[in-house]
């Protein structure tokens, strides 16, 4: 599919009303300013891409012009292909030949841009047939301003030819008959370089019938065989692929209206048939999805996407429906949709499974409750609020506080990222509080004694005088995780208490480093801070109202968290 | 849509009652029982006069707290005074006798003001603790990172409480809003077992389709107020103020035995307010009353290091 004016076509659609005045866009090249692509209406008075614009002034006065926008073209094509998504999954937009890229300045060939392909093999049926699918295709396209050539053949090289110099806007050449169609078209529409087509043109060569009727390895030789390869999979004799601008799903469902529907009642009706449809394929292969795209073509502009996923491989239409109900209202403002389309992009094995059979007292086991209920409002929260946001804890095989738990998939079985089932437990009752604070918040905490508990400290202004205390338990960080992960204060050795203060509040602190030896506060380390400490007269001495300046090596604490 | 429907019939209709449900445990008389139930569903405000008349027959009290129950109550679940397998003993006689039904009434709102950030958390858990092991369902907890984002829960405490992690769904919300949205969702879910969320500021509407929600799902709500939240009128059956509560001098601190707090009922729909020293059994999982509440601090201001 070849769009020639599309530089001009996507000015014009910004000022319909001027679309029959005469319009091209002018680039610099070698040095002088050149049109780089004209409108229909130049294109009558004589006008071409590469002519100098002082040329097309003289023979043209009227002539509006605009600066070449490449950029803002490769956009739009690249929304066009998008939007022929409605047509197959398979889009791609060709790209321009390496030589136009080496030397932007130059203007390349217009039939060498603003191509798009797109591999109708079995979608065609979809539309009533070929024909009607590049008929409809050419409206749509027509009816949104862009003159547009299609053309479908078995190779991709022939469609390319006879888009380019068919004699019709949309050709449809017959299955077999390639090379009878293809040989009253020019040598240009075989995709060659400049070189080879001059030296082509120099022996008289100009129809690509003329070309294949030549001797191949006189041709090789001559040309290259660059030449003979183009040759080759215009007529389908050698492969050509073409990557797809987005990788093709798996698994699609799509629903094209005869009207346009914006209602969101009908909308949700439709992706309820698709649901039903990707659903039953899915199941019969035993597969549920994970993670699914819907795509709303609108009858003009780039289509609309939204995705759900889902916490463990679904292929219940129902589900899957209240799943997008949340996503689809913001699609909907704007024309009405006259295609969709569903695609699986991301699905799993769903292997039926087999009840779990209650077991007394297994307060450890994975949720077994209506794990269809559950596993909806998990999904429901999920697709709202994060993925991440929707969790349960998990014990980590660590005595550090902060390591000792971790979030899972709250459906998922209790597993290591290995994929080993984890052994960790919970430890006892009462020994961890119930909220950890994080990071842990300095206090000012005054201790008689070396390890003995504070008799009361200072947290966010307030002052806590302890009733009862109890510890210390002592922890040592785990040498063998990345030291410089954490600040110095945060990776010494910890002495814990359980306070209680007078109100009967109940706290969970810490002193970091022991207590002649106080971590160093500027990152050196706590092995080298040593020497003989005085630090306890003086955090005694400075009392109840301490803000004044504290010896650097005073024990520094931390609150951590909260008992019950 | 089922949400607009349920908010349709947002005020609770004191409509027709299924005939005795409800009606039996409160001790009326049969007699009195469909003429209060058919001039409650007819007239809601000409109950004073009714209820007189059933007064004048025995004692009245309690057939006037039941119909008022029934007129305030939700429309499907027979009346505030709930049913005896709709109720969630809290193990201790005490407690559970000041209590309509004898329990915190399964698929209601209640709600907890905490004055301190771990007592608060620490009675919701214990309480989610045993409603998991009466009903074998998965909790959900909605935690709200505008109150708490700096103390989020741990793990170890709340497995502690007798509370499985591994069944606690826990989801973050950036804010009252999403949490409000995080428990309606939850609480039409059946599969859970309760929903709790914490929420800063929430008014009458909120709580309301909150009651809704339970009704629909199944499932009991819990509001956890952080300390300082102004408490404006709401729909819950319960709410409680729990506060800290100093442990007598000889015993540990944190230990297994120790979980203690001061809990208020300030508000009771079917029952009267008070107040109790409450303590937390994590083998039993059972609340008790506490012997003797510790008044005042410790006479030295400090005991010895207990380990």
């Amino acid at each position: 599919m070849w769009l020639p004016r599309l530089p001009t076509d996507r000015l014009a659609r910004a000022e319909p009303r001027r679309r029959s005045e005469p319009l091209a866009t002018v680039r610099a090249a070698r040095g002088r300013l050149c049109l780089a692509a004209v409108n229909g209406p130049a294109d009558a008075c004589g006008l071409f891409p590469g002519q100098p614009l002082a040329d097309a002034r003289a023979l043209l006065p009227a002539l509006r012009t605009a600066p070449d926008r490449p950029a803002a073209d490769a956009a739009l094509l690249a929304e066009l292909a998008d939007w022929c998504g409605r047509y197959s999954p398979w889009t791609s937009v060709e790209t321009p030949a390496p030589a136009d890229m080496a030397a932007p300045a130059d203007i390349p060939p217009n039939a060498a841009r603003h191509g798009i392909w797109l591999d109708v093999t079995g979608c065609a049926h979809l539309f009533g047939g070929e024909a009607a699918l590049l008929a409809d295709l050419r409206r749509r396209l027509a009816a949104m301003g862009y003159a547009v050539r299609a053309a479908l053949a078995e190779t991709p090289g022939a469609a390319w030819a006879a888009a380019r110099h068919g004699d019709r806007a949309t050709v449809l050449l017959p299955p077999g008959g390639i090379e009878a169609a293809l040989a009253p078209l020019p040598l240009a529409g075989l995709r060659l370089d400049a070189d080879a087509l001059d030296g082509l043109a120099r022996l008289g060569l100009r129809r690509i019938g003329e070309l294949a009727a030549l001797p191949r390895a006189g041709l090789a030789r001559r040309f290259g065989a660059a030449t003979v390869a183009r040759l080759d999979q215009a007529l389908g004799r050698a492969p050509e692929s073409i990557a797809p601008r987005r990788p093709v799903p798996p698994h699609r469902a799509r629903i094209a209206f005869p009207e346009p529907v914006g209602r969101p009642e009908d909308i949700a009706r439709a992706l309820h048939r698709l649901l039903e449809t990707l659903c039953a394929r899915l199941a019969a292969r035993r597969r549920g999805a994970r993670r699914l795209t819907l795509t709303l073509y609108p009858g003009d502009g780039a289509p609309r996407r939204t995705a759900i996923g889902t916490s463990r491989p679904l292929a219940d239409p129902d589900h899957l429906l209240r799943l997008f109900a949340e996503k689809l209202p913001p699609l909907l403002d704007g024309d009405g949709i006259d295609a969709m389309a569903l695609d699986a992009p991301f699905t799993e094995a769903a292997v039926p499974r087999q009840a779990a059979l209650p077991r007394a007292g297994d307060g450890e086991a994975a949720p077994a409750a209506d794990p269809a209920a559950l596993g909806l409002l998990v999904d429901r929260l999920g697709n709202r609020l994060g993925r991440d946001k929707v969790v349960r804890l998990i014990p980590r095989d660590s005595h550090w506080p902060e390591r000792a738990q971790t979030a899972a998939a709250p459906l998922a079985a209790p597993r290591k990222a290995s994929g080993r089932t984890t052994n960790a437990t919970w430890p006892a009752a009462g020994a961890r509080p119930l909220r950890l604070l994080s990071p842990p918040e300095p206090i000012e905490a005054m201790a008689p004694l070396p390890d003995q508990p504070p008799l009361l400290f200072r947290w966010r202004k307030r002052l806590h005088r302890v009733a009862r205390a109890e510890g210390p338990e002592r922890l040592a960080p785990e040498w063998w995780r990345d030291p410089a992960a954490a600040p110095p204060a945060m990776r010494a050795t910890r002495d814990y208490y359980r306070l209680e203060d007078r109100d009967g509040r109940r706290f969970w602190v810490f002193r970091a480093g022991l207590y002649d030896r106080p971590p160093a506060a500027d990152g050196t380390g706590d092995a080298n801070a040593t020497g003989e400490s005085t630090a306890t007269g003086e955090s005694n001495a400075t009392g109840e109202t301490s803000p004044a300046p504290r010896p650097a090596d005073a024990p520094r604490w931390f609150l951590h968290g909260f008992f019950a | 849509m089922p949400r607009a429907a349920s908010s349709s019939s947002l005020p609770p209709a004191a409509g027709p009652l299924p005939a005795g449900g409800g009606a039996g445990m409160t001790g009326t008389p049969p007699a009195a029982r469909p003429g209060a139930a058919h001039s409650g569903a007819a007239r809601p405000g000409a109950g004073a006069g009714a209820g007189a008349s059933v007064g004048s027959e025995r004692p009245g009290l309690a057939g006037l707290r039941a119909r008022i129950a029934r007129i305030e109550g939700g429309g499907g679940s027979g009346g505030a005074a709930p049913a005896a397998g709709r109720v969630l003993p809290l193990g201790a006689p005490e407690l559970d006798a000041a209590l309509p039904g004898g329990g915190l009434a399964l698929g209601r709102l209640h709600e907890i003001a905490a004055t301190d950030d771990g007592a608060g958390a620490g009675f919701a858990a214990a309480l989610l603790a045993r409603l998991m092991a009466a009903r074998a369902a998965p909790v959900l907890w909605c935690q709200n990172l505008s109150l708490s984002a700096n103390a989020p829960l741990y793990g170890p405490g709340f497995a502690g409480f007798g509370l499985a992690p591994a069944r606690l769904v826990l989801v973050l919300a950036r804010n009252d809003v999403e949490t409000l949205w995080v428990l309606e969702e939850a609480l039409r879910c059946p599969a859970l077992g309760a929903a709790l969320g914490e929420v800063g500021r929430c008014d009458l509407t909120a709580t309301r389709r909150l009651q809704l929600a339970a009704e629909t799902g199944g499932g009991t709500a819990f509001l956890l107020r952080p300390p300082g939240a102004a408490l404006a009128p709401t729909a819950a059956a319960t709410r409680w103020r729990v506060g800290a509560l100093p442990g007598p001098p000889a015993a540990g601190v944190g230990g297994a035995e120790d979980a203690r707090w001061r809990a208020e009922l300030l508000r009771c729909r079917g029952g009267a307010p008070d107040e109790w020293p409450m303590e937390w059994h994590h083998e039993t999982r059972r609340f008790r009353v506490a012997a003797a509440p510790a008044d005042g601090p410790a006479g030295t201001g400090r005991a010895a290091p207990a380990v």
